[in-house]
């Protein structure tokens, strides 16, 4: 029995169709694991197997602290999402309750190397020109 | 494995398709409460060709924790209520916006245009505006600066955060009450404060919050001032008996004044009431022909979940009954 | 994405009280879930655009 119900699954597996590009899924967690880190580490594990196109892999935030570092990960459990190149995506905490239907739709997105926004709000957001950090502080439901 | 509460929300990930802006659809359906889902339901039973423009899914459901006047249902958990009107709709695979708000609605000639907040227009020969109400303000010195900073319009989103603190709750009608025993159950120090005269809550409600024995009461006055920089810290009441003001230390404001429609892309093109009310008939008509209009956005009294499904039910096959006496189905 | 529960300090710093609670450059809040466009304009206004 995984984490995932057979209906949720096959609705994962189908929204996977979709990916046409690779997607790295960076898991940082710690020796001595955290519940939460575990939670996450399972979740991640299955999802991952879910499509050939993602792959899942799992470091030491402690013993591996300078990839933490590259990725900008200052707490964990973490969850980094890597297309072609880094696209900031960036999970803290585990993705679970209303934010699995958001993890799922990023992974689904960078596998589509495309964020499916309209061509008007790109077109807003062409006009930024630095780096932007965003942090959405959200609650479990 | 077994972990303690682990929840995974897949709603989401039932594909719908984007509508297509270069069709004209037979309805657009627009917002995604009660009254547009169903209507949703019976459109796609009459295999009409429509789609649906809504921000979210769920409407004013998804703002409270049980609901025990849905038929067949002594109690259930409104999520869960909510989660199977959307599967329900979802399983007609009628292309949905999700996202965008709605800023215009025009008729040119027999077709209805829709303009959404990223220039996207979208056409239809038939309307069904339930696109509900939003919580009305108490336009007042502070509020606009402090929402989500300790003002608050939703308690079952927000009062966790409320845990043990000072809060002051706004209003006097069933919502007011609800949202005290849902700060009471997290152990908040609630101070009700009403307007006019007494209270509306309906009596089985004031019984319970009066039974906790721990909520202070204060009506007849008036909030005239929420304080704060970062965030709440205190309000201003007037008595509007003695004219006397003074402040009242508090860490959150709720307030559950009641209810505006959200009328704005249709208020110049249909007829309102003094409230904003969008006027419709028993057919759910509206002013415009071919502009149907259901749930709490209109003029039917009574704002229950099950007198927007049955008006949304109707509007549908009011907007059916147009086309074919058209002769364009 | 970050959950607040699990990060309390976080929620405390940026004075989360609603949720979700979104913060741009550590300085500007968006609070709610608004349109696609109303965020893209959110985060122009906050780099000055």
């Amino acid at each position: 029995m995984g984490i995932l119900k057979d209906k949720d699954r096959n609705k994962v597996q189908n929204l996977f169709k979709q990916i046409d590009n690779d997607v790295t899924i960076l898991m940082f967690t710690q020796e001595t694991e955290c519940q939460r880190c575990e939670m996450t580490r399972k979740m991640l594990e299955e999802i991952s197997g879910l499509s050939d196109r993602i792959s899942l892999e799992v470091h030491d935030f402690v013993a591996e602290g300078d990839l933490a570092k590259k990725h900008g990960v200052d707490k964990i459990p973490a969850t980094v999402l890597l297309g072609d190149k880094d696209y900031g995506i960036r999970f803290y905490g585990v993705p679970a309750g209303y934010e699995f239907n958001v993890l799922i739709q990023d992974i689904r997105d960078v596998g589509k190397r495309n964020p499916g926004l309209s061509e008007a709000v790109t077109a807003e957001l062409a006009k930024i020109d630095e780096p932007i950090h965003l942090q959405v502080i959200i609650s479990p439901t | 494995m077994d972990f303690p509460s682990f929840s995974l929300d897949t709603s989401l990930l039932e594909e719908a398709n984007e509508p297509d802006p270069e069709i004209t659809y037979d309805l657009l359906i627009l917002g995604g409460g009660p009254a547009a889902m169903s209507a949703a339901v019976y459109a796609a039973r009459k295999m009409m060709n429509l789609a649906i423009i809504t921000k979210d899914f769920g409407g004013q459901v998804r703002e409270t924790s049980e609901v025990e006047n849905w038929l067949g249902f002594q109690s259930i958990n409104a999520k869960d209520l909510a989660d199977s009107f959307e599967e329900h709709v979802k399983s007609f695979g009628i292309p949905v916006s999700l996202g965008r708000a709605i800023t215009e609605v025009k008729k040119q000639g027999d077709t209805f245009r829709v303009w959404t907040d990223d220039a996207t227009v979208y056409s239809s020969r038939t309307i069904i505006l339930s696109t509900g109400k939003r919580h009305r303000l108490l336009n007042v010195p502070g509020e606009q600066e402090l929402v989500g900073r300790g003002l608050a319009y939703c308690a079952t989103c927000d009062a966790p955060f409320f845990k043990g603190k000072k809060v002051v709750v706004a209003g006097g009608g069933n919502s007011a009450f609800t949202t005290v025993l849902d700060l009471v159950k997290v152990e908040a120090e609630v101070t009700l404060i009403n307007f006019i005269k007494g209270w509306q809550a309906d009596g089985p409600l004031q019984k319970r919050v009066e039974q906790t024995g721990t909520v202070s009461m204060l009506d007849y006055r008036q909030i005239v001032k929420i304080e704060g920089k970062d965030k709440v810290t205190g309000v201003v009441v007037k008595n509007r008996e003695s004219e006397k003001e003074e402040k009242l230390k508090t860490d959150g404001v709720f307030v559950e004044i009641g209810l505006l429609p959200n009328n704005q892309s249709v208020k110049d093109l249909v007829e309102l009431n003094d409230q904003g009310e969008v006027i419709v008939d028993c057919t759910c008509q509206t002013s415009v022909q071919g502009l149907y209009a259901a749930g709490d956005v209109t003029t039917v009294p009574h704002k229950q979940i099950v007198i927007a499904a049955g008006e949304g039910a109707k509007a549908a096959l009011s907007a059916y009954s147009y086309l074919v006496n058209k002769s364009l189905l | 994405m970050v959950e607040g529960s699990e990060f309390p300090f976080l929620a405390v710093k940026y004075n989360v009280q609603g949720v979700p609670h979104t913060v741009i450059n550590e300085e500007h809040s968006v609070i709610g879930a608004p349109s696609e466009m109303e965020f893209a304009r959110e985060i122009l206004k906050a780099v000055g655009k």
